[in-house]
């Protein structure tokens, strides 16, 4: 537990770099777009002097070495600002919008890598016959797809023709079923093309596995194949598994703002493209530094997560 | 037996590739043709033809709102998805692997350590926010587009021929090109690039169908390409507004997204087989 709990704050330490240059990218990317804020806020009408007393309290006359430094301990204050469109604080509507996004991310994640495990465990252990064929056809679909197109024909079959599940909208958190029912559509688009990547590695590194020596020797053992397969191959094939999701992750979350928009779920995704279409630089900057904080966030448990799953590394 | 005729060989031989080239390269002429192919004009509208269905003598694929032929649409909406598709992983094939190569021959000094932290941080964005970003800023015509996406891939070449370069740097002909006084240019364009361009050339075909991706969704959105020139993603998008009255309309410009996305993962999948040494003995 001892080396495990080092392990894990080392890890803690090397995510801070990491974090603060992504949240400088963030503060860089808002500071480059073209146009000013002030007049994006208060329209090309505004008068000069109007523009001017704007800028000020917005502290855009700072140099821009101040704005960095203010950003940044507000940032640590928690306090983004105000949305150039809405005058609202950004963080009431990030607190509205960031359930619906994690609800559905995590819930596309844990479930495709269920799902992807399955199938590829299945296919692995069937190899060239037609659970094989299926497993790898349903992969290759999972990874090529468009996320939005994959939605579209799920609520094509399951909302339009079926008429199982609503079209659009996220519920009511009063209701947990409305939730539950906007939620299925969107989370499974999510979760079969993360079971498309998950299903390929998974397959190809359980085959791999099945090869070892330290697998022939648990059959020569006389050990049933059940165990062999569960304890000591599917270990082993976990944690390249793990480290895939940790890659993909940040592929998810972007697949996650068009099953959104698809779906009309109020997400960190819906506030990203309004920003984005309405040129509001304070929310846009929000919304990417929380997208970037919960990649990081999940990277991080990934990592944590092999050091429970393979000993070896928190020795290292 | 030259490397090259091996290569081409296995190519012949292996059927995921060799599918996937051959498919890859019919979309390729089809989309370079497109204009000559045409059934009908993609633009004319005609409110009497609105909303036919798929399978008329006509128009094969059916209408849209306005009475424009989907399939003339759709062909002329390859132009766009296989030029950005092509061209923007070309500009991050270029300019990443550059900045992988140099990062992973300057190995130990601070060069590396800068160029690889902001390839990290910049991975940390997913992609697709990225390219969303960068075209909402510089606006969505065919050359923000490409240069979006090309961005978007930078990254991803640059951390790729970096671990690729690390692996061959150390190897015995590098060294001996570096003691026989070869200088850091010649060392990378006649040592390291000629050792892991296979590799590199394999994913940027995977990409390719990642380039394609983006753009879609970017025009599904509406931040690329404005109607009423047709792209599949500005098609998809406004499919979507009669959805349940007709859906063929986003289903098959999906499926043309789809198609094209097989093809070169079939491809670069298949060629990733042929030159990656470990699945040789197979």
């Amino acid at each position: 537990m001892v080396f495990l709990r080092a392990y894990i704050a080392r890890r803690l330490i090397q995510a801070l770099p990491t974090a603060l240059l992504v949240v400088t990218l963030a503060f860089v990317f808002a500071r480059i777009i073209p146009g000013d804020p002030a007049v994006a806020a208060l329209g090309v009408y505004a008068s000069a002097e109007a523009v001017q007393s704007l800028r000020a309290r917005m502290g855009l006359d700072a140099p821009l070495w101040a704005q960095y430094g203010r950003y940044l301990a507000d940032l640590l204050r928690c306090d983004l600002g105000r949305s150039l469109v809405s005058g609202y604080p950004v963080v009431n509507q990030l607190a509205v919008a960031l359930p619906h996004t994690l609800l559905l991310t995590i819930l596309g994640m844990i479930g495709g890598v269920f799902l992807g495990l399955l199938l590829g465990v299945t296919a692995a252990l069937s190899r060239n016959r037609l659970w094989d064929y299926v497993a790898r056809a349903i992969s290759f679909v999972g990874i090529s797809v468009p996320a939005f197109y994959l939605g579209l024909l799920l609520m094509l079959a399951f909302s339009i023709a079926l008429r199982l599940f609503p079209t659009m909208g996220a519920g009511d958190w009063a209701l947990p079923a409305t939730v539950a029912s906007h939620l299925a559509l969107p989370a499974l688009t999510l979760a079969l093309i993360v079971a498309g990547y998950t299903t390929r590695l998974s397959r190809s590194v359980l085959l791999d596995v099945l090869g070892e020596d330290y697998v022939r020797t648990a059959h020569a053992k006389g050990l049933s194949r059940r165990v062999v397969i569960l304890r000591h191959a599917m270990r082993n094939t976990l944690i390249p598994v793990i480290s895939l999701v940790g890659m993909y992750f940040a592929t998810l979350v972007g697949s996650s703002v068009m099953v959104e928009i698809v779906f009309s779920r109020p997400g960190v995704g819906r506030l990203l493209v309004g920003a984005i279409m309405q040129r509001d630089y304070i929310m846009l900057q929000s919304v990417m530094v929380v997208y970037a904080l919960f990649i990081i966030v999940v990277n991080l448990l990934t990592d944590i997560s092999y050091g429970f799953v393979d000993p070896r590394i928190r020795y290292e | 037996m030259s490397e090259q005729r091996r290569r081409w060989r296995a190519l012949v031989r292996n059927r995921t590739a060799l599918v996937g080239a051959v498919l890859s390269l019919l979309i390729v002429v089809v989309a370079a043709a497109s204009p000559l192919m045409l059934l009908h004009d993609p633009l004319a509208i005609n409110g009497r033809n609105a909303f036919v269905k798929p399978g008329d003598s006509r128009f094969p694929l059916g209408t849209d709102r306005l009475g424009r032929d989907l399939l003339s649409r759709l062909l002329l909406g390859s132009r766009v998805s296989v030029l950005v598709g092509l061209a923007a992983p070309a500009i991050g094939l270029i300019v990443g692997s550059l900045l992988g190569m140099v990062a992973g021959l300057y190995r130990g000094t601070i060069l590396e350590t800068l160029l690889m932290r902001l390839v990290d941080s910049l991975l940390t964005f997913p992609g697709l926010i990225v390219g969303l970003v960068v075209v909402g800023v510089v606006g969505g015509n065919l050359p923000n587009l490409i240069f979006a996406i090309g961005l978007v891939l930078v990254p991803r070449f640059a951390r790729l021929a970096y671990g690729c370069t690390l692996t061959v740097r150390e190897s015995e002909y590098v060294a001996a090109a570096r003691s026989m006084g070869a200088g850091p240019w010649r060392v990378l364009s006649r040592h390291i690039w000629p050792n892991i361009r296979a590799n590199i050339l394999a994913m940027a075909l995977m990409w390719v169908a990642v380039a394609i991706n983006t753009e879609a969704s970017l025009s599904f959105i509406g931040l690329g390409i404005a109607p009423p020139t047709p792209t599949w993603g500005n098609i998809t998008r406004e499919g979507m507004s009669y959805f349940s009255r007709a859906p063929w309309i986003s289903a098959f410009a999906g499926l043309a997204i789809l198609l094209t996305n097989f093809a070169f993962s079939m491809f670069g999948d298949g060629l990733r087989d042929i030159t990656d040494p470990k699945t040789v003995r197979e």
